[in-house]
């Protein structure tokens, strides 16, 4: 596969993975090796980052990023305005030593939508502070682009809201923002369920996709990140070597000569 | 013989009770043959009442199909064979200590129905032995009427079971201080309380055989340290072996770490459920562990952190509201406590017990202490009769319970 270009890094696999909810964290990191990822995401939120109470998981996570020679993606999850967005993301750049953040702002909390509102205005002023924000957003055209033009070179769509499993729920959108942004870093972020889903994004010509709950909580999590590592491969080989047009009328792969088309009744 | 234990939450209390009584020597002929009698030092860092033990902070469940969803077969037969093992240990204390095995009941929100379904399955597939009942709303309404008001179906798990865990605490402690005074067996307990050991260290005779090592413990005692040495230490402290608790010398885990729970207790005299209850929630797991005369306990979070400080607002309208939603009553129900305490957990959240020479060391049973706490110590039983008799026999449970030699010294 080709490299995948998070601000400047290459990176051999284009699969991103979170490091929650799995049944403990050796299956964690049995299920990040087997997926072959470089880029793992953890969330700090609720573990008193202040104290600095995660320390002993947080080393874990750093312990296999350094296996597989990867990043740590700390992320904003729980966040819901820009103020309580930019607090946490500085404290995770002093204990992680990253200015890579995936921003998430939720608006909403159902279905965990994110607030495009205060998304742009954390966005804007974590650039401003050097960070490398991969903002965590929905399958808004106009939205991608305005983070696009803020500075954010990565980003990251929903396919549905986190955790449901829906897969790509607007794949019109979808394309629609890949075919527009051509040079953006995109990676298809929540929702995904399945490996065919992340193939499907894929051939879209998505540059990345990033789950969690999709192994995390698959009966075997280590099992499922290899299926998806391999649909990512197959996804993306299939976009580089360019998918066939669709048609209406049927094309034998062996010719038939002797059914001429003016015999077809309609 | 000096016997040391550290920590006297629950695996603590139980090993010194069998010690004292002579439990670990299986062949009665043997016990009464034995004339060397042993001295055991329990030491703990808490007072008798326990208050900062993850079994202090902890509802007593006894459902090991309940948690079959987030832990390993393994955990799931020790679970089990602990139901069995409970009440011939419970019928040993003069002090009552509720035991119930009338069976626990799954429910989730329409909403939610996924989940409920995927466990069904789950238990069909992988615990087809044991015996489960999908009820319609009429079955669970008479099976447990006020649950049955809010759910469509529930599934009913007649195995499960739960355990007073505080009162058990109590209990043991009473029974420890009883015997004591009353041994037959010539053994005796030195129980030291609020005291800090600082070092747990190694005297090596002989390099070869080591039957002849001893352990020296070092502890803070009323301000003063003092060094005694032991013939055997038994470690059964929890989190308090993290290499975050526990210095270099003091034989600290460093796989270990602690995993943040927080639970409510609730007085709900309107509320009245028979037996423990699960909620299937995809963003929380939640129960509630009815605990007579109108309490109930209702927990518990699990954040991968080691802060014990007090519960957090975010966690309290998680459990509240996710109890509030399986019955209203609870809208009522006086919050008499709300307790944050860790669990000790390994990186495969599974238990294990390493020993090496005269240290055996028992820990990471996460949430899962009541669960298998009968199971894990007849194992460590059996270590340390192979440790008294130097011999090496089989162990009772090693196809459940990891148990092996401690790699490395970190002394």
């Amino acid at each position: 596969m080709m490299a995948l270009n998070i601000y400047g890094h290459q990176l051999d696999s284009r699969l991103l993975i979170g490091s929650a909810l799995y049944p403990s964290p050796e299956v964690m990191k049995q299920a990040i090796l087997a997926s072959g990822s470089q880029v793992v995401t953890l969330s700090l939120k609720r573990q008193n980052p202040a104290e600095q109470s995660g320390q002993q998981i947080w080393r874990y996570i750093q312990e296999v990023v350094t296996e597989v020679n990867g990043h740590l993606l700390p992320n904003t999850a729980g966040c819901k305005t820009a103020k309580e967005a930019v607090t946490l993301a500085k404290m995770s750049r002093e204990i992680f030593k990253t200015n890579w953040l995936k921003l998430e702002v939720i608006g909403d909390d159902y279905n965990l939508q994110p607030d495009p509102i205060e998304l742009l205005n954390a966005a804007e002023q974590l650039i401003k502070d050097g960070f490398k924000v991969l903002p965590y957003c929905t399958d808004d055209l106009v939205l991608c682009q305005r983070l696009y033009d803020l500075g954010c070179q990565v980003i990251m769509p929903w396919a549905s809201p986190i955790g449901t499993g829906k897969g790509l729920m607007n794949p019109y959108n979808l394309e629609t923002i890949r075919l527009r942004l051509p040079d953006a870093t995109l990676i298809l972020d929540a929702g995904i369920g399945k490996p065919s889903d992340a193939c499907l994004a894929m051939e879209m010509g998505y540059d990345g996709i990033l789950l969690n709950s999709a192994v995390a909580l698959a009966d075997n999590p280590i099992l499922m990140a290899k299926a998806f590592s391999h649909a990512l491969e197959a996804g993306e080989q299939a976009y580089v070597a360019g998918v066939m047009q669709q048609r209406q009328t049927a094309h034998p792969s062996t010719p038939t000569l002797d059914t001429p088309f003016w015999h077809q009744n309609s | 013989m000096n016997i040391a234990i550290v920590g006297a939450g629950l695996m603590g209390r139980l090993v010194a009770l069998s010690l004292l009584r002579g439990d670990q020597l299986r062949d009665k002929k043997l016990r009464q043959s034995q004339s060397q009698s042993v001295t055991i030092t329990l030491f703990d860092k808490d007072n008798k009442l326990a208050h900062n033990s993850a079994a202090y902070a902890a509802a007593g469940l006894l459902t090991p199909l309940g948690e079959s969803l987030h832990c390993e077969p393994n955990i799931v037969s020790m679970g089990f064979e602990s139901l069995r093992l409970w009440p011939t240990l419970l019928d040993s204390l003069d002090e009552h200590t509720i035991f119930q095995q009338t069976g626990a009941i799954m429910v989730s929100h329409e909403q939610d129905k996924g989940d409920y379904q995927r466990f069904i399955k789950h238990l069909k597939n992988n615990y087809p032995e044991h015996a489960l009942h999908t009820l319609s709303r009429a079955e669970l309404l008479k099976l447990e009427p006020e649950i049955g008001r809010s759910f469509n179906q529930g599934l009913y798990l007649p195995q499960e079971g739960q355990i007073g865990n505080r009162r058990l605490l109590v209990a043991l402690r009473k029974q420890l201080e009883k015997e004591n005074k009353h041994t037959s067996s010539g053994n005796k307990l030195n129980w030291l309380s609020e005291c800090q050991v600082i070092g747990i260290e190694g005297e090596i005779k002989n390099e070869i055989n080591t039957t002849d090592e001893t352990r020296t413990i070092s502890y803070l005692h009323g301000g003063d340290k003092q060094c005694q040495r032991f013939d055997l230490v038994i470690d059964c402290r929890g989190t308090g072996a993290t290499s975050k608790n526990s210095q270099r010398d003091c034989a600290p885990l460093s796989d270990l770490r602690s995993v943040r729970g927080e639970l409510f207790q609730l007085f709900a005299p309107d509320v009245h459920i028979s037996r423990p209850v699960r909620l299937m929630h995809p963003r929380y797991q939640l129960y509630i562990a009815p605990k007579q005369k109108g309490f109930y306990v209702v927990g518990a979070t699990e954040i991968e952190s080691d802060d014990d400080s007090p519960m957090t607002v975010r966690s309290a309208m998680e459990l509240l509201s996710a109890a509030y939603s399986v019955h209203p009553g609870f809208a009522e129900a006086n919050i008499r406590q709300h307790v944050s305490q860790c669990r000790p957990a390994f990186s495969d959240n599974q238990p294990k017990i390493t020993h090496k020479g005269s240290l055996i060391q028992v820990n990471g049973l996460f949430r899962h202490g009541f669960l298998i706490a009968p199971v894990v110590l007849r194992q460590v039983l059996a270590l340390v009769n192979n440790r008294i008799n130097n011999t090496n026999d089989n162990l009772p449970y090693s196809d459940y319970l990891r148990t092996e030699q401690r790699q490395e010294e970190m002394i």
